[in-house]
């Protein structure tokens, strides 16, 4: 399993393979933002093998109109986002999240790799904060893990 | 009128100044007036008195003559009466031809000229008195003067030419030539040779002249010293500026495009996940898209550190103790180094003391100064860490040796330049330094480099010294950019490849 630094802190739990691995009874739903449309279709993809049902977004805009009305009025199970995104940010939909109340985790996808950028995204809420290029395996074992802990407060607060 | 007149001065003061004469013809001009007023005087002194003399001479010899011949006048008179009488005065003068000789009624009946000497004596009788006159031709002054014209003219050229001859020798030797020294040594200030000196002798005037001049040349040679050296300081101060400048368009530049790359990056990569995976029994296929996968890996890197370069951002500045910093990397790079054939050894001279400074940044500082030194030294060796106060007290230094191929100075100029390499094509980005540069700067701090060519390479890292507590929230004690000794050195002080270090080089970069 090939991990990126960002998310180093989370082998800190022992039950983190029984986290990532337990097949879960529920299909687990995830909302993608991601406004590249190459890279929004194999983000799909890779997140339909792994066993979520998608729904995407081109922007922040789309995500937070998916986010007011979802689909059968289900709340997706996490968010995965790309940070820069015309009209509407992943930040911005970040404290859009903060705003309503809703406890839905995120995880942040980005080509900023500066350390400014991951304190902000943090500070908003996000739970993971990925760089691109972003490993498809690490994408879907991330986006189980977070989905699986169910809410962002859990794991927030990595040093 | 009055306009004609004053345009009239005006345009003879320009024709003056327009020829100014030499002083040599205004001394011998005025020699030469006043020595011809001089002769003048004497000659007219001389003229009169020889004159008067003469003039009295006869005077006297004419009233002689004149005593002696009256009582025979007389005694004619009486006997023969006064016509004979004038018949013997005229017959008196068939022989005298120098004196003319009548009898007249009264005294003064013809005007003398003034060239003529009278005398006349009275003949009584008791028939009346007649006047003897005695005429002799003396030269008056006018006629004496107008004589010797021509003598006097010749004696007054001769003296002239001699004066003017005498002055023009005399201005020469004691005036023109030592001037005209003065004004070739003017000229060659002028022209910018500011080291010769006038010895001071001659003449009062002349020798205060020279020393006026040496003064004026010590002035000028001090203060084109000081302006050689303030450019020389403005000169290395563009020069720094204009590599930040040029340091920081790049960083903008490379940022864009390696957030630019993350998103295109990341589509091949998941791409040639899915060939390799839909092709998995074909070897050929797998190994291409693991060759394509590395080289997005190694893409992504050089995106990371071209942000990593562009995304420098204002350190979050704790107090740390130089001496641990240099441990903790250390032990982080002992692998690294066993993997190199290196190691890593620490030399302890003092205690350097604390730095406020991003701990994170200067890590990475000294990681990229010893990941490069491990590649200086491609058969392996020792990296030396040495952490100790500078000489300027105020800053403290942490040297990074090694005892590798050392670079020559035109390599050595350009280390800090973004994407300068000598690594090979792969295995680097050429902004290591180009990182490390900045993070130092962004501390006031700098970097030094001496490398000699064969025998290693000394990066030194130059921090301001903390002197105040640095509370843990970060606040900085240390405010504003470096203080003064982290100014940009002179040229004089950075000998980038000059004659002195011809096999070491040395370069300094600081902001």
């Amino acid at each position: 399993m090939d991990m990126q630094a960002g998310s180093e802190g989370f082998y800190a739990s022992d039950d983190l393979e029984t986290l990532v691995r337990s097949p879960d009874v529920q299909t687990r739903r995830v909302f993608l933002a991601e406004d590249d449309p190459a890279l929004r279709a194999l983000f799909v993809e890779t997140l339909i093998e792994a066993g979520f049902e998608v729904h995407s977004a081109a922007d922040g805009l789309e995500m937070a109109l998916l986010l007011s009305s979802p689909p059968d009025g289900l709340m997706p199970d996490v968010i995965v986002m790309d940070v820069r995104m015309p009209r509407v940010s992943g930040i911005d939909v970040l404290a859009e999240l903060e705003r309503r109340g809703l406890d839905v985790p995120v995880i942040l996808v980005t080509g900023f790799g500066d350390p400014g950028l991951y304190a902000k995204a943090r500070t908003a809420g996000a739970v993971v904060v990925l760089d691109k290029p972003v490993e498809p395996e690490e994408l879907a074992t991330m986006a189980r893990l977070v989905a699986n802990l169910g809410t962002r407060r859990k794991i927030s607060g990595r040093p | 009128m009055m306009h004609v007149e004053t345009r009239r001065r005006t345009s003879f003061a320009e024709a003056l100044h327009a020829a100014p004469a030499s002083l040599a013809t205004k001394v011998a001009a005025c020699f030469t007036v006043v020595t011809l007023l001089a002769l003048l005087f004497l000659g007219l002194t001389f003229a009169r008195r020889e004159t008067m003399d003469l003039r009295r001479t006869v005077h006297e010899d004419l009233r002689a003559q004149g005593r002696a011949l009256a009582p025979t006048i007389r005694d004619i008179w009486l006997r023969e009466g006064l016509d004979r009488a004038r018949v013997a005065v005229a017959a008196a003068n068939g022989d005298a031809e120098t004196v003319r000789i009548s009898l007249e009624p009264r005294a003064g009946v013809t005007s003398a000229s003034p060239d003529v000497v009278r005398v006349e004596v009275p003949v009584r009788t008791p028939e009346g008195v007649q006047m003897l006159q005695l005429e002799r031709r003396a030269p008056g002054l006018a006629t004496a003067i107008r004589g010797e014209l021509g003598l006097l003219l010749l004696v007054g050229l001769l003296a002239a030419s001699g004066v003017v001859a005498l002055s023009f020798a005399l201005c020469e030797w004691l005036i023109a030539r030592p001037l005209r020294r003065i004004v070739a040594h003017a000229r060659s200030i002028a022209d910018g040779h500011l080291g010769n000196r006038l010895t001071e002798r001659g003449s009062a005037e002349v020798a205060s002249l020279k020393r006026e001049l040496n003064g004026m040349a010590d002035a000028l040679e001090a203060a084109q010293k000081r302006a050689d050296a303030e450019a020389v300081r403005r000169n290395a101060a563009t020069e720094a500026l204009r590599h930040a400048d040029r340091l920081k368009t790049v960083g903008t530049l490379a940022a864009g495009i390696a957030h630019e790359l993350g998103t295109p990056l990341n589509v091949v990569l998941i791409l040639a996940r899915r060939l390799a995976r839909e092709r998995r029994g074909d070897t050929r296929t797998v190994a291409d898209t693991a060759e394509i996968e590395a080289q997005v890996r190694r893409m992504s890197d050089i995106t990371r550190q071209l942000l990593d370069f562009a995304s420098r951002r204002e350190p979050r500045r704790h107090l740390i103790a130089v001496d641990d910093l240099v441990v903790r990397v250390a032990a982080m790079l002992e692998g690294l180094a066993r993997a190199k054939n290196c190691s890593i050894a620490i030399e302890h001279a003092d205690a350097p003391g604390d730095v406020s400074a991003d701990a994170d940044a200067l890590q990475q500082v000294l990681t990229n100064l010893i990941v490069n030194a491990f590649d200086a030294m491609p058969s392996g060796g020792v990296v030396t860490l040495r952490a100790r106060s500078a000489n300027d007290a105020r800053a403290v230094r942490i040297d990074v040796e090694d005892s590798g191929h050392g670079m020559p100075a035109h390599i050595v100029e350009r280390i800090f330049e973004p994407f300068f390499t000598t690594k090979d094509v792969g295995r680097g980005t050429g902004l290591g330094l180009c990182v490390a540069h900045g993070i130092v700067a962004d501390h006031g701090g700098r970097l030094d480099v001496v490398s000699t060519a064969g025998s290693g390479t000394t990066v030194s890292v130059l921090l301001p010294r903390s002197t105040e507590a640095v509370d843990e929230g970060g606040a900085m004690s240390l405010t504003g950019r470096g203080p003064s000794f982290m100014d940009h050195p002179t040229a004089a002080e950075r000998p980038v490849g000059s004659i002195e270090h011809r096999t070491t080089s040395h370069a300094t970069v600081a902001l």
